[in-house]
């Protein structure tokens, strides 16, 4: 689909999302003039969102279920999660409940919503990012991939040696290529990914050529390329690391969201002024 | 170059929605088989060795890389085993993550319940200053059960009550039991806790409509809750309203003050629990004729507040011009037992024997019986039905002498007037109790009747009796206790002590008092004690509530008065300099009279277009609660 798609269905999810909350909050007026308690009422469709918003995820549990497409569920999921924050501050309004499970519930709430911002953000950016690196590949394949490329690249080398007899590419394989390529990133680089290792390491490399006999060259070559390949690959662990661990995060919060509101909701049906 | 990963990542099928995954496929090595979803993994080898022979042989498949050369062990084992480790699955990990979270604060959430700070989690928020100087003296544990019926139970029972509603006491309930003294508690949930009468018929019909459309049962069922919500802060104002939440229940909407409010008609409204006092009168005439200037402020002084005081009090603002004039009303005293003229022969010969009656009280029929003989007398049947057919405004001049009936209901009156005279000689404090007990048809308490007869002892009613039956002299004349024998009018009297005596209050409240079925009586002794001619003139000023038409004898503190529907505070007013003149604002109208019986204010209706000057949102502010109240018709003392 063009971009000119997005962009038109964009503008038009906002201009419905802004039409819902506008429809939405028109009778809080009238309920105020009639004696019932707006919080009651934004506080119920509150709810009733967080449980619409949570049912993404069960919805993706069931792909193959007739609910429609998981895609039309992540629009729904995202315009009414940026609509739940006018309804939160039309519930609690301008300022921060002091109560232990109150201000606990609206910590989660914030948190959750933010970290939905987040993500949103995360969404948007990373396939993009990741699209640049030409081959797409499967987070959980990502392993498997790393000791393909550490396999080829000790083949390689020992194909080398065996053919050269020399040893200048063997040494510089075992004490620099090896670990770079048998081994994942650390934690730090899967928050802020940089070449730095990999210009390094090329570069060495290449200055290494001299030294290099025929066969080395030839190894060398495919060592360049595998390199090359580490280096997406470190990439996409990193920045799919990241959409992960941020589903990790917004679900998690997402949980203490739901308990602390049904909390929330007990109390507040136990402890109302009554019927009237 | 880029197509490197393509199709790589061996063989096998992806599964991530499985919660275990092969341990072994990072190096490669994918198990074959399993882990099943549970997790299970069994050990598989590569082939099932055939005999062959004493021997075994290899029979892996082809495709695997056909017989190994280890070969099977000698006794018949696979030497490529492969061992299955299963791991969990990326989805798995984060399903018992989130799961564990929310166990986590499940857990922490029950610890903290069964704990002593269970209350304290809960609370949304702190009370109101007001609420909370009360409610922190109690134990955490009853802080919430003062308020909520829910405040005593448990997790489980919360959940209970949320799903149903408790059979026991509402929270409104629980309001009304400490604020007993604010609302009457049948009224407690009544719009405005008036009886549901006391408002008008179209504002009662569009109640009934309104509350079915919200749902409540019946349109007496406002919650307190409905308009107060606590636990906003110290210093919230539980009080706050907004004007459309207001109009909920009112037939007649209107946008704001400036436009659609009624105009006023009545206000500021005369009080019905006030002195009469007559301000176009005094200023135009009385003030005037002695040349003195009619100042409002002489009279109505700022208090401490800066509120306005209704009036200085006697002393201060009428004595001045009035305290002659009511001094002299009193020097005749107020009788409590007098002999009217009484034609004795004339009722012997007609059968009706009056007994024995004092003789210088006989003579041609001429003379009433006074007030307080009148209702001391009314408390025997029979001399009650002698008034019946007499008439309690009985002048004996006007007896007809021909009529039987009359004259034998004369001779009961004297016998009974006799009777009265001799029993006030016993105990006259328990004499004058139990008579106006049977008057008034409730139990007059003792010191009440003592405030009836003040200081009288029975000296006087024994001298009194001595010397106009028996013609024996006595020295007792006047006595310091300010009653007296007025032997020319063969009359025991009591001598008001100026304004405000106390025994003329307290006859006049019994007067006031008397039941419905005692109209005639009640007409002809306030005809005599509250006519304009009366004793101390007291009626004159001081008029009969609407209420309970009991006598206003002092004007009503603050605190005191009935909480009106509408307020005006006169302080942040008075300060502008353009009000500072009374007149500003209350301009006498044109009312020659003003009656005590009936409240009728002598000042002309406010105009609204005077408020709507300030009382703007953008300047003084239109809030309805600015002027109205909703609880109404209590003191405000007892709020």
């Amino acid at each position: 689909m063009s971009i000119r798609y997005f962009k038109r269905r964009r503008v038009r999810s906002a201009l419905l999302l802004s039409a819902v909350l506008i429809i939405a909050m028109l009778p809080f007026r009238w309920i105020d003039a009639n004696l019932w308690r707006t919080e009651e009422a934004s506080g119920w469709t509150l709810l009733l969102a967080i449980i619409v918003l949570t049912l993404l995820a069960l919805r993706k549990r069931v792909p193959t279920a007739p609910l429609g497409r998981v895609a039309t569920w992540v629009q729904v999921h995202l315009y009414l999660g940026l609509g739940s924050a006018a309804l939160a501050l039309a519930h609690v309004g301008w300022k921060w409940p002091t109560g232990w499970l109150e201000g606990s519930l609206y910590l989660a709430y914030w948190g959750t919503f933010i970290s939905g911002v987040a993500g949103l953000y995360l969404t948007r950016t990373i396939p993009k990012q990741l699209a640049r690196t030409g081959e797409q590949v499967v987070y959980e394949r990502i392993p498997r991939l790393r000791r393909l490329i550490a396999d080829e690249s000790q083949r390689s080398v020992v194909n080398a040696v065996a053919e050269s007899g020399a040893l200048t590419l063997a040494n510089f394989y075992q004490s620099q290529l090896f670990p770079y390529l048998d081994a994942p990133r650390s934690w730090w680089y899967g928050l802020r990914p940089t070449s730095e290792l990999r210009r390094k390491l090329l570069g060495e490399l290449t200055s290494l050529n001299r030294y290099f006999s025929a066969a080395e060259r030839t190894a060398a070559e495919r060592l360049f390329a595998l390199v090359r390949k580490k280096d997406d690959l470190d990439f996409h662990a990193a920045k799919q690391g990241v959409l992960k661990g941020w589903l990790f995060g917004h679900l998690c919060l997402t949980a203490v969201l739901v308990l602390l509101s049904l909390a929330h909701m007990v109390t507040v049906l136990a402890f109302r002024g009554g019927p009237g | 170059m880029r197509n490197f990963f393509t199709n790589a990542g061996g063989e096998g099928y992806d599964r991530p929605h499985d919660p275990y995954e092969c341990g072994h496929t990072e190096s490669g090595e994918a198990c074959r088989f399993g882990p099943t979803p549970s997790g299970k993994c069994e050990h598989h080898a590569e082939c099932q060795p055939l005999r062959s022979g004493v021997t075994f042989k290899c029979n892996r498949p082809e495709k695997w890389g056909g017989p190994c050369e280890a070969g099977p062990s000698a006794e018949g084992a696979c030497s490529r085993v492969k061992h299955c480790k299963p791991m969990r699955s990326l989805r798995s990990k984060r399903r018992r993550l989130v799961s564990s979270v929310a166990l986590l604060l499940f857990g922490a959430g029950l610890l903290l319940l069964g704990s002593r700070w269970s209350r304290e989690v809960i609370v949304p928020g702190p009370l109101t200053s007001v609420h909370a100087q009360i409610l922190n003296r109690t134990a955490t544990q009853e802080r919430c059960a003062t308020c909520h019926p829910a405040g005593n139970e448990s997790a489980l029972g919360w959940i209970k009550t949320a799903l149903h509603t408790s059979p026991g006491p509402t929270q409104t309930d629980l309001c009304v039991k400490c604020h007993t003294n604010l609302t009457p508690a049948e009224f407690a949930t009544n719009p405005h806790t008036v009886a549901s009468e006391a408002l008008p018929e179209k504002t009662r019909a569009t109640l009934a409509a309104f509350t079915h459309s919200i749902g409540l049962g019946a349109p007496d069922e406002v919650a307190c809750s409905r308009c107060h919500q606590e636990h906003q802060g110290a210093e919230f104002d539980l009080k706050a309203i907004t004007n459309a939440r207001c109009q909920a229940c009112h037939a007649e909407q209107f946008g704001s003050f400036a436009h659609g409010h009624p105009e006023f008609t009545s206000w500021p409204r005369a009080s019905t629990n006030s002195v009469a006092f007559d301000h176009s009168s005094h200023a135009d005439q009385h003030f005037a004729q002695k040349q003195q200037k009619f100042d409002c402020r002489s009279c109505h002084t700022a208090s401490s507040t800066g509120e306005m005081r209704t009036s200085v009090g006697y002393d201060a603002a009428c004595a001045s011009c009035h305290d002659a004039a009511l001094k002299a009303s009193m020097t005749g005293g107020l009788a409590l037992w007098n002999a009217p003229m009484i034609d004795a022969d004339a009722l012997r010969t007609a059968g009706a024997d009056p007994g024995r009656w004092p003789a210088a009280a006989e003579g041609d029929f001429d003379g009433e019986f006074p007030a307080l003989m009148k209702l001391l007398l009314a408390a025997e049947p029979e001399s009650a039905k002698a008034f019946d057919k007499l008439g309690y405004d009985l002048n004996l001049f006007d007896l007809d002498i021909d009529d039987p009936a009359a004259l034998r209901a004369t001779a009961i009156l004297a016998q009974a007037s006799t009777r009265l005279l001799t029993e006030l000689a016993g105990d006259p404090s328990d004499l004058v109790r139990r008579r106006m007990s049977v008057v008034l048809g409730r139990e007059v308490k003792s010191d009440e009747a003592a405030k009836l007869v003040a200081l009288l002892t029975n000296a006087q009613p024994q001298a009194a009796a001595a010397t106009w039956y028996d013609g024996k002299p006595s020295n007792i004349s006047e006595s310091a206790t300010g009653w007296r024998i007025d032997s020319a009018a063969v009359a025991l009297k009591y001598q008001p002590i100026g304004h405000a005596d106390p025994v003329l209050q307290a006859w006049l409240d019994i007067v006031a008092a008397l039941p419905a079925e005692r109209t005639s009586l009640r007409d002809a002794a306030l005809a005599e004690l509250a006519g304009p001619k009366s004793i101390g003139q007291c009626a004159t000023c001081h008029t009969q509530s609407m209420q309970n038409q009991q006598f206003v004898w002092r004007l009503p503190t603050p605190s005191e008065r009935p909480r009106p529907f509408t307020h005006f505070a006169h302080a942040p007013h008075v300060m502008l300099p353009e009000l500072a003149d009374c007149a500003a604002c209350h301009a006498r109208a044109a009312v020659t009279t003003v009656s005590t019986a009936q409240a009728q204010s002598d000042f002309a209706p406010l105009q609204k277009s005077t408020c709507v000057n300030c009382h703007q949102p953008h300047a003084a502010g239109d809030q309805c609660t600015q002027c109205h109240n909703y609880h109404v018709g209590l003191p405000s003392g007892m709020r």
